[in-house]
């Protein structure tokens, strides 16, 4: 009896263990595309739209150096070990530069962009939590939020400017196809659109009451339409997340490889080493990819 | 009663393997896209839902996490 619990148990522990490997490698083997994610790269499928996520991304990558490098020179201070938390910073200011580089036009090559140094931000300010997380105290966190206050955010203001502008670009732009299958057209709400002078809540109502003010037939034929112009930028949202999802091995191998370089370049060898060795695994994954699924071709 | 204990063994063996796979299949987005969750099965359930969508609010951001926490 007791000799069969025992066994059971183990085998139970044994196969849910294998499961979690496998679930787990698959996860390692794809870019993370959270619900979030997607949700974002719609509006990349018109050009502001694209812009604005990618401002977006700068920003939030800025801020995140900006916080970075304020607790490194708090831990520093302190004389407490910050050698594994400074190449993390050289890493996501590598990420900056990706970023700003990006095609700032709605474009497959834009999205996957996004999509893979969101992922990369994402992971390395995780590394940063989790190891500067053993290093400060309650009291060194409520300090360091205090100086995160004081921290000089020009750079952040006038990428925030950038961002709003370009909201109101895609705004005015949308608002002006709802209009038109309206068959309204106001230039002056528009143009208020475009300065800023009507906000996205304050527009939205204004739509909604013209929506509102439409007989039963035309409320219809814009829902139709509006259906058709949703299924088509999902469509397209679709597509390119199934391609960032396909080429991410071999894309993420190559940037890996450049990250590594210039690591290497600015001299933190350790992690540039780190990188390299990440990079040479993804290569070689990629490569068993493909040649699986030329097996498959000829088998198939 | 051996062979009840073996029964009962392979009914929790098959419900904990069950319950991993179903709990691996909510994470790694099998689950409704935020597009379904968005326009539903295809389509938002008013016009009015659907104009609303179109305009991008202020609040819109991305969310990379906090550097500490």
């Amino acid at each position: 009896m007791k000799r069969s619990l025992v066994l059971g148990l183990f085998m139970v522990f044994v196969l849910t263990s294998g499961v979690f490997v496998i679930a787990q490698s698959d996860n390692e083997a794809t870019v993370e595309i959270d619900v979030e994610t997607e949700a974002e790269v719609e509006v990349m499928t018109e050009s502001h739209g694209a812009e604005m996520r990618l401002l977006q991304l700068e920003r939030r990558i800025n801020r995140a150096i900006l916080h970075m490098e304020e607790i490194i020179q708090f831990l520093k201070d302190k004389n407490k070990t910050i050698t594994e938390l400074e190449p993390i910073v050289a890493e996501m200011n590598i990420l900056l530069e990706e970023v700003k580089a990006a095609p700032k036009t709605k474009s497959e090559e834009s999205v996957k962009v996004f999509v893979e140094i969101k992922a990369d931000a994402k992971d390395l300010i995780k590394q940063f939590r989790d190891i500067s997380k053993a290093l400060l105290s309650e009291e060194d966190k409520r300090e360091l939020k205090m100086k995160f206050d004081n921290i000089d955010k020009t750079k952040l203001e006038e990428v925030k400017r950038r961002i709003e502008e370009k909201r109101r670009m895609l705004n005015a732009d949308r608002a002006k196809k709802v209009l038109d299958r309206m068959n309204v057209s106001d230039e002056e709400l528009i143009a208020k659109i475009r300065s800023g002078e009507v906000g996205s809540s304050q527009l939205k109502l204004r739509l909604l009451e013209r929506y509102d003010g439409l007989d039963v037939s035309a409320k219809e034929s814009i829902r139709i339409r509006m259906k058709e112009q949703f299924e088509q930028r999902r469509d397209t949202v679709v597509d390119h997340v199934k391609r960032v999802k396909e080429e991410h091995l071999e894309r993420q191998s190559d940037r890996l490889k450049e990250r590594a370089d210039k690591l290497r370049r600015e001299g933190y060898r350790v992690a540039s080493e780190k990188v390299s060795v990440a990079a040479e695994k993804l290569k070689i994954r990629a490569t068993t990819k493909v040649d699986a699924e030329v097996n498959a071709g000829v088998t198939g | 009663m051996g062979m009840l204990n073996k029964i009962i063994m392979i009914l929790v063996l098959v419900v904990v393997v069950v319950g991993v796979f179903y709990m691996m299949s909510d994470s790694d987005g099998t689950e409704k896209t935020s597009n379904d969750q968005k326009y539903g099965s295809g389509v938002a359930d008013t016009g009015s839902q659907d104009v609303e969508n179109e305009i991008v609010a202020d609040e819109d951001d991305i969310d990379l996490g906090e550097v500490y926490s």
